[in-house]
């Protein structure tokens, strides 16, 4: 029970250590970051949480970059209101967007709002670099920091508790 | 074949995101509720109990209290249940639609054991006083009438004697005869004694013969002339002081004359206005009444939205701006359609039963077009019918109250004031019917009242005339049988105006006015009799007083004149010549200058 507490946190070791799982720990940060962005009270939040946890990717990462983007995610209101705003007013739109918004359930995803609309379209925007970027970072550093982090005994109780848990689970 | 190691986790994590919306739906829209409730009421908002069911979208509360922002210890309202039936396909585009609700065991302003002050919220949302202070202002109103009966308790209690001219007069006679009697007595006496000096001289003249004596007795007899002058002078003035006396006599009488007119002027009472009697009785009582009618509006603008941007359906406000796509009805997103109420209540100490609708409440009146109303009819003690209208579809918020309340207990009562001019109404039915209309700042509407089967009794505090012109009252009010209150309300809310009329101030002004006056005719006689029986008392007093004076003055003029005589006499004696010769026939002087 105790190491199945831990797991998250094993899982983001594991990722580190693994030299082979850049890719999915970049998608996770990405996915992460997507879901962060976006203003929580509607359903799209929910939606790109399932998402999260149905593409195979490092859930880890993914939960740490929602975490961050959550708390930074006010600083880009204004471009997003500005840029949902102006997507949302497009008259060549409106007839689409008045179709969608009729249809069951789709108002609760809350994209008629300016904010959600803009974050949305600008986590998708910016989701392929922060992928790009998270994968080099990943392969560049990850060996390093892993190096480092093994002087820390938390470092080494957790890695402890990975294989343990490792153990358990086979 | 399934990757067991990839799928076990995520269907963990969807079983636990279904669980959470099984489980944690009712504690999340309890919460919610809570939240938003407190943050349009200001004041604490307690459940008991929520159940949410998204099969069948209904919301169930039991156990529900709102405290009261004014007054902590109190509730708003509280209810047993409520069951909210929510529109599914509504539910489904993101509208909180109410199409048919019911809240049951509805209580307003119950008591509660616990303070309902939000903690770390000094503000009381909703709280304070009402913009106008509607008691004071009925106190006022029943000031404007206690100055009459203020002006008709002095005029009543003046102590017009000691002003009065005769008093005056009579007073200053009583003063300046005496003197100046006397000073004439002192006159009299003066003449008296330079006689007694002048007949000493002649009786016992200096030694040396007559011819050296001349001389003296010469001089003698020019005293004697000049006292003899003085003599007729002083008869003179005494007969001009008994003409005077005859004047200031006639200066008094048309004092006397004069005062009475005064008094009769001074204690001559305006007349009361109606509409004052009115106010001062009825004021007070109306202004609290008022004053609970306009705080139910102050209370509905309060906590109606007037437009979009009043959204009170949440506590956390969202970021960005909703857009409303072209083609798609703008729709509230908060809407009770159809809401039946029933619970219970007090008014006037009488417990009441009430049932009711309430139907548009939104937070987005513009878009919904049709105003939130709300009616309730009592039963019990009092059948009252309440008809509240707060309509916020326009650019000016109309709010109309209709109160209609075709009988009620009225407890006896007192109005006015016991140590002025009170009126105690007996017990009986009342009829009252309230409209009150208030289109952005402006009021306007009044409010009718009929008391019925009523005995009046008046008081009167001592200062204004007491038991004896109570009783007068109760006479002349003995055929009012029912009390009839009209207020007409008017101006904005800020500064209203109210004009109040009853059948009770015409009535009761006609008694007081014609009670006071005869007590004040009385006043007038008692003064007027006061005056004559004064200036009597002092005319005899007066004339006894001249009279024993006079006399003395005469009687020492008398005693005068005869010394006088007898002295001119013996001067003539001693000087040889006869009595005519010293009186001036034979020129004494060129006779002993020729010899």
């Amino acid at each position: 029970m105790r190491f199945w507490l831990l797991r998250p946190l094993t899982h983001l070791v594991a990722a580190l250590r693994k030299t082979s799982t850049p890719h999915y720990l970049a998608l996770g940060a990405a996915l992460g970051m997507l879901v962060g962005v976006v203003p929580k009270d509607n359903l799209t939040a929910m939606v790109l949480g399932m998402l999260v946890l149905a593409i195979r990717n490092n859930l880890a990462a993914a939960a740490l970059s929602a975490l961050v983007f959550t708390w930074i995610s006010p600083l880009f209101d204004p471009v997003a209101d500005a840029l949902g705003s102006f997507v949302l007013k497009l008259d060549a739109l409106q007839g689409l967007f008045a179709f969608l918004y009729d249809l069951p359930l789709l108002p609760w995803l809350g994209l008629n709002n300016t904010v959600t609309a803009g974050s949305l379209m600008l986590g998708l925007l910016f989701s392929y670099p922060v992928y790009r970027m998270a994968k080099f970072a990943a392969k560049r550093y990850g060996p390093g920091l892993v190096a480092r982090l093994e002087k820390y005994k938390a470092w080494q109780v957790l890695s402890g508790a990975n294989l343990a848990a490792g153990v358990k689970l086979k | 074949m399934i990757n067991w190691k990839y799928v076990l986790p995520r269907l963990f994590v969807v079983a636990a995101v279904g669980l959470f919306l099984w489980l944690g739906l009712s504690p999340l829209v309890h919460w919610w509720i809570v939240a938003a409730g407190q943050t349009v009421t200001g004041a604490k908002v307690e459940i008991k109990d929520v159940r949410a069911s998204l099969l069948t979208t209904e919301l169930r509360l039991t156990g529900v209290q709102a405290a009261d922002p004014r007054d902590p210890l109190r509730n708003l309202f509280q209810a047993d249940e409520a069951v909210l039936d929510l529109d599914t396909p509504a539910l489904l585009h993101r509208k909180f639609v109410v199409r048919e609700g019911r809240i049951s065991g509805l209580e307003v302003g119950t008591q509660r054991t616990t303070s309902g002050k939000l903690d770390g919220s000094p503000r009381m949302i909703g709280g304070g006083a009402s913009l106008v202070d509607w008691n004071a202002a009925g106190q006022q109103m029943a000031e404007f009438g206690g100055r009459w009966l203020h002006y008709a308790a002095d005029t009543l209690g003046r102590q017009a004697l000691e002003e009065l001219e005769t008093v005056r007069l009579s007073r200053e006679l009583s003063r300046r005869w005496p003197e100046e009697y006397g000073r004439l007595e002192a006159r009299a006496d003066v003449l008296r004694r330079q006689a007694d000096e002048l007949k000493r001289l002649v009786q016992s003249p200096p030694q040396g013969g007559a011819l050296r004596n001349l001389e003296t007795f010469r001089q003698a007899a020019k005293d004697v002339a000049a006292i003899e002058q003085e003599l007729q002078t002083l008869r003179d003035e005494l007969r001009r002081l008994e003409q005077q006396v005859g004047q200031d006599r006639q200066a008094l009488a048309a004092a006397q004359q004069h005062d009475v007119q005064r008094v009769k002027r001074a204690l001559k009472l305006e007349g009361l206005d109606p509409a004052t009697l009115s106010e001062y009785l009825l004021g007070p009582e109306q202004g609290k009444r008022l004053e609970e009618i306009i705080a139910w509006i102050e209370w509905g603008r309060k906590y109606m939205p007037e437009d979009e941007d009043d959204d009170v359906q949440g506590p956390a406000r969202r970021r960005g701006e909703d857009i409303v796509f072209r083609g798609v009805r703008n729709e509230p997103d908060f809407l009770v359609q159809s809401l039946m109420l029933d619970g219970r209540g007090r008014l006037g100490g009488e417990l009441l039963q009430f049932k009711g609708t309430a139907s548009g409440l939104t937070n987005d009146p513009v878009a919904y077009g049709k105003p939130a109303v709300l009616r309730v009819q009592t039963s019990g003690a009092a059948q009252l019918l309440i008809e509240a209208m707060l309509d916020r579809t326009g650019e000016v918020p109309h709010d109309r109250i209709t109160i209609n309340c075709p009988t009620i207990h009225q407890p006896g009562r007192t109005l006015g004031d016991a140590e002025k001019l009170a009126l105690a109404v007996s017990p009986g039915k009342l009829q009252m019917t309230a409209v009150v209309d208030l289109e952005g700042g402006y009021l306007s509407g009044q409010v009718l009242l009929r008391q019925s089967g009523v005995r009046l009794t008046p008081s009167l505090g001592e200062k204004y005339g007491g038991p004896r012109l109570a009783a007068q009252l109760e006479a002349a009010l003995a055929q009012v049988e029912s009390v009839d209150v009209a207020v007409h309300l008017s101006g904005t809310l800020r500064e209203p105006t109210w004009k109040l009329q009853s059948n009770l101030g015409p009535q009761l002004a006609t008694a007081v006015t014609s009670a006071f006056q005869r007590e004040l005719d009385a006043r007038v006689q008692q003064i007027a009799a006061d005056v004559h029986s004064h200036a009597d008392q002092e005319v005899a007093r007066f004339d006894q007083l001249l009279l024993a004076r006079q006399r003395a003055v005469l009687e020492k003029l008398q005693v005068s004149d005869n010394e006088v005589a007898q002295l001119g006499r013996m001067v003539s004696a001693q000087m040889g010549i006869p009595e005519r010769f010293r009186q001036g026939n034979l020129p004494l002087d060129d006779l002993f200058r020729r010899k």
